[in-house]
């Protein structure tokens, strides 16, 4: 995929009701064909037992048996790996992809820095992270999830998350803080 | 994941072929969806939480509601058949504040990163890494400790629906969740953001 400099307007977005509405549709369409709920948390789990078995059992040749099952990929794996592919191919087809190191808020906040911006990343998804394996699920497994089949969980993570996300975004963003808030695409 | 599916015959690794490709064909999909949305964005994300551009919003509550809807009209037609989700309101609402509050330092999801590395928002590849870590550092050293705590107040492991809960038609509830979702989005639309 290489830069597409000589067409500079890129599609507009979907409406977010229209892509979010579709996105309830499958997740329905996916529960009905796969028994399947979205959610990337399991991901990440199942990455965790393959970096854990690398780290115990010195490389995955040495997976015994078990270690063999535990490793294998399963639905939530190419689940993820379907998310990177699926939005490669909206941004190809709509001719809005952009190789992108500093995000603008990030970059009208906190300077160019790629640095600066690598070192937050990862503590950020780090905190983040283990925020999601505590509590069993991600924005998309636990909220989004959780919703559609009207538990308790998804409204009470939701919101947990919305809170937390609220308070940390309003230290690191005062208001007054010159940013403008509408990002640009 | 069923046993069976895990044995080496020829019929069992056909359905685990077909496992795989719509696990990839319903990711694909959502991947989609959610970069035509422009939902992957740091801007957009860090937008909600500053409310200052509530698109994440709009699109997270859209498909609640009509995956609500879809879902309910499944389990009603018999053709899911599902568990009610667990509660464990300590993990959930801590680890649901601190993921938030590494979500607005970072300003991706586990699941928008991805995608935002599709689109070529090459930052998230700082977050998946210090996500992966994250998770190692969780699993290993921070769950054998406090994990049998988290779950020792406020544990609910039949699950609770809100519509059992409340004893009432899940239709009644989604009706109540619509009416809430269709104001705020009017509220939304009428301020701008």
């Amino acid at each position: 995929m290489e830069r597409r400099q000589e067409q500079p307007r890129s599609a507009p977005p979907w409406s977010p009701y229209l892509a979010g509405g579709l996105t309830g549709l499958a997740l329905t369409l996916c529960a009905f064909f796969a028994d399947r709920q979205f959610g990337v948390t399991p991901f990440y789990s199942w990455l965790t037992k393959c970096c854990g078995l690398l780290i115990y059992q010195r490389g995955l040749r040495a997976a015994d048996e078990f270690g063999r099952l535990v490793i294998k990929p399963n639905w939530f794996a190419t689940f993820a790996v379907g998310i990177i592919v699926g939005a490669a191919l909206a941004a190809w087809l709509f001719n809005d992809f952009k190789w992108q190191g500093v995000p603008d808020t990030w970059r009208k906040r906190f300077g160019p820095s790629v640095v600066k911006r690598m070192v937050w990343g990862f503590i950020g998804g780090f905190i983040a992270l283990m925020g999601v394996r505590m509590a069993f699920g991600c924005p998309s497994g636990l909220g989004l999830s959780g919703m559609v089949v009207l538990s308790a969980s998804g409204f009470i993570g939701f919101a947990a998350m919305f809170l937390g996300g609220v308070i940390m975004a309003s230290i690191l963003y005062p208001p007054g803080c010159d940013t403008r808030g509408r990002g640009e695409s | 994941m069923n046993p069976e599916m895990l044995e080496h015959n020829a019929a069992g690794s056909s359905i685990y072929a077909m496992e795989l490709l719509s696990g990839l064909v319903f990711g694909a999909i959502f991947g989609f969806l959610l970069q035509r949305a422009h939902v992957l964005r740091f801007d957009k994300q860090l937008g909600m939480l500053r409310f200052k551009d509530m698109t994440v919003m709009k699109f997270m509550l859209s498909a609640a509601l009509v995956g609500a809807i879809g879902m309910t009209a499944l389990e009603q037609l018999y053709l899911v058949n599902w568990e009610s989700r667990f509660v464990v309101l300590l993990p959930f609402i801590l680890g649901g504040m601190l993921f938030g509050l590494g979500w607005a330092i970072c300003g991706y999801c586990p699941g928008t990163l991805l995608g935002a590395m599709g689109e070529g928002r090459w930052d998230a590849g700082w977050v998946f890494l210090g996500g992966l870590a994250g998770s190692i550092f969780y699993a290993n050293l921070v769950n054998p400790y406090i994990g049998d705590f988290l779950v020792s107040w406020g544990t609910y492991r039949e699950g609770i629906d809100l519509d059992t809960a409340l004893g009432v038609s899940p239709w009644l509830v989604i009706a109540g969740f619509a009416a809430i979702c269709l104001s705020l989005f009017w509220w939304l639309e009428k301020r701008g953001v």
